[in-house]
């Protein structure tokens, strides 16, 4: 089972350069740990994110890492031009040496959509556009226009990606419709509903690919994402959580709240109550091996991604986590493959 | 700013036979290598489409690079400032000023090639006033903490406070290209070898008029720049370094001039002529560029003393690699620079 983190680098209050850094240094860590992956989220105009533009982030990880797999949960497609995001593709495999995980998506929310003056009711059709020039241009190496509305593009040559053919996509899902869109496309899907909500989803995932005829060992990976806080103490470890969580609600829902807009993930007001939802844990590594082993049978999995480092949460404190998970939890899913 | 008076302007064109993966992985090395040497600036044109540039999202390699290095600046030279989304190249600034904790040089241009500007979605014809409209809203985003598109006739969309910003209280500002442009606006001039005095007299006269002027990019304090950006080849002797300089202008001139081959899809003749006029100013110039930018440790030592000299210049680029010049010479280019040449002119400074 492999394991990956998840990462907005939201607002800690300290100085931006130094967050980066301590940023960076943790991608390092959860490297020499054993993670399998850091993915990084796209946000823009909101304190959700100091690198709203993730792929320089990810570029800058690839010089400090070799092993861990670097990607993006998810890119924002509508926010880019879709030539410029298959350079970036190209570019970054490169730069990662092939450890490029892409994710992609619409972005869900309006607000963020507007601050590229881009309408949500466009978003759509815009990411629809941008996966078919990205998928094009991983079969041919130069740029299509969907519809051959402007044969110019065609013209244009582009760097292409070390994977062969093409860095693994992730897509997040919060839908069967979704789920079997990604599946039917050979994408992995990452959720972050409960559990019990994503079953349906990992069960139409596995019939759509079972439907496409292809091996049942190729299959993309279904995972969820949760935030997790471990310490040998577990009431340590919930005071952590629940310290942290504030700053981090704060970011989540500053534009969102400032727009009088509900957003599809409930983020309520503690960290206890999140947990109670199904979105989060803090605990011993007993506990944590234990709702590990709940999420994947509730929901599914083949994998999971845990956000270690957020809100006001302490280096050290995240460094614990990441530590005790690796050594604690980690081993006892070692060759396992629980997805059902 | 800039701790020596030397840098380096690189396209990152394609090496045939090295692998992708591996012209990156050389050229972080080779930049590796300026910074330990002192070098000031790494600074990386943007082009699209072809292998005139292979790493066409600058800010990418250049947010590899700022991990590998801790003191030499960095920056694109150019931006093509119409290409892309006011709000993505303000978030890229923030962005990588943090990443190279405040080491950022910011060169910005409207971008030469025709065709590359219809692949970006917008007329060629129409790219200047894209260009100055951009300028200004990355300038009032960076002087204000908060990105608007209020006065722009291009872009639409609300005020969005920057989530972060520049590390640098203001990041320097490049224009390689009229003076009058880059003295309007309050930015260094990048100038393609020795600058003449009329040109510079009219760097110097349009900073000085337009100091009200509504895009400006210097702050209080800042003075006009001129940069001179030169091929550069050393070998042991002065026939092998300009067999490797020839190579070096063949190569760029000949991908220079394959990046226009797709401009008469959407211009007609005479634009497409028009379009060429930087190609063929690079042509003229060819032989000159050898012969100067060739030679062995003690010429180069000469002729960059004499630059140096001129009392217009405060920093000289070097290119390198270019063109069909191999890694192992640009390589042996850059040692012999630090161990030859750059001793022998601070030992002139120090005599002078």
């Amino acid at each position: 089972m492999q394991f990956g983190v998840t990462d907005h680098i939201d607002a800690a209050g300290i100085p931006i350069a130094d967050q980066i850094e301590e940023r960076l240094r943790l991608v390092q860590y959860y490297e020499q740990l054993g993670f399998d992956r850091y993915m990084l989220t796209e946000h823009h105009g909101t304190p959700l994110s100091l690198a709203p533009s993730p792929h320089l982030f990810l570029a800058a990880a690839s010089q400090r890492t070799t092993r861990i797999r670097l990607g993006t949960l998810v890119t924002l497609l509508p926010l880019y031009n879709p030539l410029r995001l298959v350079e970036e593709v190209g570019l970054l495999d490169q730069l990662t040496c092939g450890r490029l995980e892409l994710g992609i998506g619409r972005g869900v929310s309006p607000v963020e959509m507007a601050t590229y003056g881009i309408d949500p009711a466009d978003t759509r059709a815009m990411f629809a556009e941008a996966y078919e020039v990205l998928t094009q241009a991983f079969c041919s190496d130069t740029v299509s226009h969907p519809g051959g509305s402007d044969s110019v593009r065609e013209t244009m040559v582009v760097v292409p990606p070390v994977q062969d053919p093409h860095p693994p996509l992730w897509y997040g899902v919060a839908s069967v419709e979704r789920a079997e869109w990604a599946a039917r496309n050979g994408i992995n899907m990452m959720c972050l509903r409960a559990a019990d909500v994503v079953r349906p989803f990992s069960d139409r995932f596995c019939e759509a690919w079972e439907e496409t005829g292809r091996p049942l060992e190729e299959r993309p990976l279904r995972g969820v994402d949760r935030a997790l806080v471990i310490a040998e103490n577990g009431d340590e470890a919930r005071r952590v959580a629940t310290d942290a969580y504030a700053a981090f609600r704060h970011s989540l829902m500053l534009l969102w709240d400032a727009a009088g807009i509900t957003p599809p993930t409930t983020f309520p007001p503690t960290f206890e109550l999140w947990q109670h939802l199904g979105g989060a844990f803090a605990g011993t590594p007993d506990e944590a091996y234990e709702f590990i082993i709940d999420q994947v049978e509730v929901a599914g999995l083949d994998t999971m991604n845990f956000h270690l480092a957020f809100g006001t949460i302490s280096f050290d404190d995240t460094c614990r986590t990441a530590a005790l998970f690796a050594e604690e939890v980690m081993p006892a899913f070692e060759g396992v493959s629980l997805g059902r | 700013v800039l701790a020596s008076k030397f840098g380096i302007f690189d396209h990152i064109e394609d090496i045939p036979g090295t692998p992708t993966s591996r012209l990156f992985r050389d050229r972080l090395e080779l930049i590796k290598t300026a910074d330990e040497a002192g070098f000031a600036g790494y600074h990386l044109a943007e082009h699209h489409g072809g292998e005139l540039c292979m790493a066409p999202s600058q800010e990418l390699f250049i947010a590899a690079a700022s991990q590998v290095t801790t003191q030499i600046r960095l920056g694109p030279m150019v931006k093509l400032l119409p290409m892309h989304h006011p709000v993505r190249i303000v978030e890229d600034i923030c962005t990588l000023d943090q990443l190279t904790e405040g080491r950022l040089e910011f060169g910005v241009g409207r971008g030469a090639v025709p065709i590359e500007h219809y692949w970006f979605s917008h007329e060629w014809g129409g790219s200047r006033d894209l260009f100055t409209d951009t300028l200004g809203i990355v300038q009032r985003s960076l002087a204000g903490g908060e990105i608007s598109s209020e006065g722009s006739r291009f872009f639409d969309f609300p005020p969005m406070p920057l989530s972060t910003r520049p590390l640098q209280e203001r990041i320097p500002f490049w224009y390689p290209g009229s003076p009058v442009t880059a003295g309007r606006h309050g930015m260094s001039l990048m100038w393609p070898g020795k600058i003449d005095e009329a040109a510079h007299e009219l760097y110097l006269r349009s900073w000085e008029q337009h100091r009200d002027s509504e895009i400006r990019m210097d702050g209080p304090g800042d003075e006009p720049r001129v940069g001179y950006s030169m091929l550069l080849a050393i070998a042991p002797t002065e026939r092998e370094a300009r067999d490797i300089a020839q190579r070096g202008m063949d190569g760029l001139v000949r991908r220079t001039r394959q990046s226009h081959r797709f401009d008469h899809l959407k211009l007609s003749a005479d634009e497409c002529d028009a379009a060429q006029a930087p190609l063929r100013a690079i042509i003229a110039n060819m032989d000159t560029a050898v012969q100067f930018g060739a030679g062995t440790p003690n010429q180069i030592a000469e002729r960059v003393a004499m630059l140096l000299d001129d009392g217009m210049c405060d920093y000289i680029c070097f290119m390198f690699p270019a063109g069909d010049m191999t890694f192992d010479e640009s390589r042996r280019t850059l040692d012999l620079f630090v161990t030859e040449v750059q001793p022998q002119l601070a030992q002139e400074t120090a005599a002078g």
